[in-house]
């Protein structure tokens, strides 16, 4: 299936402390988006250094990834608002094209 | 206000500022599962001067204790000349470098001390400035008993319809004390919460950058009630800040209120010695630890034992709590006992439903979410008592609701009281008359006097993770060569009635819940034929006569039942009996080492004086809890046998030579030490600000459901723990004292964890726990800071250490 048969959307993802990720989602939800997806303890390396993925009995203390896809014309309320909420805290956010086969599922 | 509906940006914008206003305080769990949290959660990154210096003020409260009290420890010899003198010495090389330390070098203790003091107190770091409550204030916390309380509501609200913001603005347009233009102004309101704040928010005029802030102002002045809808923002989700702070802007936008002034810029005012008043207070503190510090260490021993004790005839794993230190202690001096310390849930993350309860409750520390549901079901034969239990607890909470169903009518709790408030006095007097008489079996979760059961492991856990689960708990334990024939794991619990915290006093590993659950499912697992198959293959031998069963200490009256014993063949009945007697025999040394402490309590009494102590209608000391809560030491009993921590640190068991890949070790850092750590904090912010960060006198408490307590019929509701938990009339029981962590284990190991776990580093390098392991040189110890390991010297003789005041000693209820 080629792109052109495709809708494009705004794909926004979020990488924030788990305890910060329920008002990620919550801007989300806030902003019309019709869902997200959410990975927690996810691993990684960055500006604060090597992050490991859920600690055995802590769950609370590690890094969220929340994905959310939604059309282009909600994107930068969204993305000022994700933005706004981040100004203070030490999630980072990405922002893409994304296309996608059934829009009315993101609408 | 204008009725044009803000955009979806501003809106959004207002939600952000929302929720980083929010973060002016931690979640509060309420009282049905109570959890000790730092009340400063959110700034723990900040570390702990920036606590003292911006966190604590900005809700009022005082982040150290006042300078006057400090003072008053060191005119009483609690703090020496000599620790006030390391302390200050140590504080200059902190914050002015080699320069610091040097400035002072040839000075001697008592003068420096005599320059330290020559500030006046009134120039050091006071008490915060809770504001008095206003309009605004007095109609938000009513309306949040009203509305997150509804059992406690003097009438109903339409919260379920409408939500929060939506049931306020419905009654609060036609509510006639209002000034009609309020009412009008409030109508026209948006009708979503998120958008009648950017709407306030808009109205205020207020610039954008400042808006977070003012944001967090508003919220500070309700401390309570903001970290309680955290919480239900977190759990149930039917209310969130974002709905709080639309009734409180909406309303202040209707009465024309101004939003609370952002304070001004205090002068900071430096002593004779260049320190401002958080340097100073930082400077007590560390002084008034260093004496509890070297009392404790050198009891620790840095070495192992040199010799090896006799094999043990039964192991018994308790709960790290502090009050298993007394037990454990005085067990081991009973006979051939060996113990560890193990969270007490046991390493069951769990949703636990007990066979009487009318709902399942998340029995595991509140850093897990639970990964399963365990149900209790009677054993085959058991169904008649066990029908009877259920009825019983049944008809008890119908009872209690019909007692209530007046409330919810205007007018009848007047007309109800009239009719049967005779029949409640003979009842108070005989409860009063026969104080302590009551016989338990009132809990569902009371391991006591209920039928035979067994918790339904196989149907929540497939073999596999029971595996997985029986592996953590014995790796995590050290404990893969079990070296005894009777493994016990003994949860906790507290007995008491009439105590509206009585969950703050029970396991908090369990989620603020009895043990006995968690232990019994541990036990299960542990014994399981086919989980030991697997045991074996991944090289953790059990055994066959090994036998694991549970147990629950009861803290106030020092009692272990045993809870399940059915996998105990018939023939070895004796060894439990043994193993009980001795039980019985060391918690009467410990009520009498208790009694001592505990206000009005007779030394000589028996233990049965202090069980009936926990059910006296009128006692509001049933047992100290957690309080002068010091320590936490990880690493194998052999370091800590035989010697009296006081019941002030927290063990935690752990054999570095069995850890080979650190996994342990860093489950133990990342989440035992968290949870100390939070208790740890809750005890010294309730003891440091009793009025903002503490709840203030049970004597004078309301409940309000099952969210907390209210001083008086109204108001904020009151976080952390009441002054019964944390002192007497005479003073602080207390000591607010930062958490010791005592580390065996290697240095490169602990650093490795500091680096790759954030909350370790956030705790360590933020000064909220002295971490500490031992020196290369036997008796000595190194401190892990942001700077890396540096000697820790002790500053005083092991005798002056000794010597310290034990506050009981002077105080006397």
């Amino acid at each position: 299936m080629s792109r052109e048969a495709l809708t494009r959307m705004t794909k926004i993802e979020v990488v924030a402390r788990t305890v910060d990720s329920d008002a990620v989602r919550r801007q989300i939800v806030a902003s019309g988006a019709s869902g997200y997806t959410s990975l927690p303890a996810v691993t990684g390396l960055g500006h604060h250094g090597a992050h490991e993925g859920r600690a055995l009995f802590n769950d609370r203390d590690a890094l969220t990834l929340t994905i959310t896809v939604v059309p282009d014309d909600r994107a930068d309320d969204l993305i000022e608002g994700l933005r706004s909420l981040l100004e203070r805290s030490t999630g980072v956010m990405f922002v893409s094209d994304t296309y996608v086969s059934r829009p009315h599922y993101f609408s | 206000m204008t009725t044009l509906l803000p955009t979806t940006a501003r809106i959004l914008r207002a939600r952000a500022d929302a929720e980083i206003a929010a973060n002016v305080i931690a979640p509060y769990y309420g009282l049905d599962a109570a959890i000790a949290v730092n009340p400063v959660l959110p700034s723990l990154r900040e570390g702990m001067p920036a606590a003292l210096r911006s966190a604590a003020p900005a809700l009022g409260a005082r982040g150290s204790a006042g300078e006057s009290w400090y003072r008053a420890q060191l005119d009483g010899g609690r703090i020496s000349t000599a620790e006030l003198a390391a302390a200050i010495r140590a504080q200059l090389a902190s914050v002015r470098g080699a320069g610091g330390a040097a400035m002072v070098a040839d000075t001697a203790d008592a003068a420096l001390v005599e320059r330290f003091l020559a500030t006046s107190p009134h120039e050091a770091l006071e008490a915060g400035d809770p504001t008095a409550p206003d309009e605004i204030d007095e109609q938000l916390t009513r309306w949040c008993r009203a509305a997150l309380a509804p059992e406690a509501a003097a009438w109903p609200v339409p919260v379920d319809e409408l939500g929060f913001y939506g049931a306020w603005r419905a009654v609060a347009s036609v509510d006639p004390r209002m000034p009609r233009s309020a009412r009008r102004r409030i109508e026209e309101a948006p009708a979503a919460a998120d958008a009648a704040l950017a709407a306030a928010l808009e109205a205020t005029g207020l610039p954008a950058g400042d808006r977070a802030d003012a944001l967090r102002r508003e919220l500070a002045r309700t401390p309570g009630w903001t970290a309680y809808v955290r919480w239900r923002a977190q759990t149930s989700g039917d209310v969130e800040v974002v709905d709080l702070l639309a009734v409180r802007l909406t309303l202040r936008v209707a009465l024309e209120m101004p939003l609370p002034e952002a304070p001004t810029d205090a002068r900071v005012v430096r002593d004779a010695l260049g320190l401002d008043a958080v340097e100073r207070a930082l400077v007590w503190q560390a002084a008034l630890e260093a004496r509890v510090h070297e009392r404790l260490l050198s009891r620790v021993r840095t070495a192992p034992a040199d010799e090896t004790p006799p094999a043990p005839s039964a192991h018994l794993v308790f709960c790290i709590d502090v009050r298993s230190e007394g037990i454990r202690r005085h067990l081991e001096a009973q006979g051939p006992y060996a113990t560890s310390g193990f969270a007490g849930f046991f390493g069951i993350a769990a949703e636990v439903e007990p066979l009487a309860a009318s709902a399942a409750s998340a029995a595991l520390p509140v850093l897990l979410s639970p990964r399963y549901r365990v149900s209790e079901r009677p054993v085959p034969g058991a169904w008649r008592g066990a029908r009877s239990l259920v009825d019983r607890l049944a008809a008890g909470r119908a009872w209690r609701s019909a007692l209530k169903a007046p409330d919810s009518v205007a007018g009848a709790p007047l007309g109800w009281a009239e009719m049967t408030g005779w029949l409640w006095g003979p009842v108070a007097a005989s409860r009063s008359i026969l104080a302590g008489a009551a016989t338990r079996g009132g809990r569902a979760d009371d391991p006591v006097g209920g039928p035979a059961t067994l918790f339904d492991v196989d149907s929540a856990l497939s073999v596999e993770d029971q595996l997985a689960t029986a592996e953590v708990i014995l790796r995590t334990m050290g404990m893969t060569t079990p070296d005894a024939p009777l493994i016990v794991l003994v949860g906790h619990g507290s007995t008491t009635t009439n105590n509206a915290y009585r969950t703050a006093l029970d396991c908090g590993a369990c989620g603020g819940h009895r043990g006995a659950p968690n232990a019994r499912i541990a036990a299960a697992i542990l014994n399981s034929e086919a989980v030991r198959a697997g045991l074996a293959a991944r090289g953790i031998e059990i055994p066959a006569e090994t036998v694991f069963l549970a147990a629950e200490h009861d803290t106030v009256s020092d009692a272990i039942t045993i809870v399940d014993s059915s996998a105990l063949p018939a023939e070895r009945r004796g060894e439990l009996e043994a193993l009980l007697a001795d039980a019985v025999r060391a918690a009467e040394e410990l009520q009498a080492e208790r009694a001592a402490e505990l206000p009005g309590a007779r030394t000589g009494a028996g233990g049965s004086r202090l069980e009936r102590r926990g059910r006296d209608w009128a006692q509001v000391y049933p047992e100290w809890g957690l309080a002068r809560n010091a320590a936490i030491v990880i690493g194998p009993r052999s370091r800590t046998a035989g010697v009296d921590l006081e019941r002030r640190a927290f063990l935690h068991s752990y054999d570095a030579e069995a850890d080979v890949d650190g996994q342990a070790l860093e489950t133990i850092l990342t989440a035992p030490l968290v949870v100390a750590h939070w208790i740890n904090a809750q005890y010294y912010f309730s003891a440091v600000d009793p009025e903002v960060l503490g709840a203030g006198s049970k004597t004078v408490h309301n409940l309000v459901g099952g969210a907390g307590v209210l001083t008086g019929p109204r108001g904020d509701l009151r976080i952390g723990l009441p002054w019964q938990s944390i002192g007497t009339r005479a003073g602080l029981h207390h000591e607010p004292l930062r958490l010791l962590a005592v580390v065996d284990a290697p240095l490169e190991r602990i650093d490795g964890i500091i680096q790759r776990a954030d909350i370790v580093a956030d705790l360590v390098h933020g000064d909220w726990v002295v971490l500490v392991a031992p020196g290369t040189e036997p008796g000595t110890w190194v401190r892990r800071t942001r700077d890396g390991w540096a000697p820790y010297s002790l500053t005083i003789s092991t005798s002056a250490a000794e010597a310290a005041v034990n506050p009981d000693e002077k105080e006397a209820a």
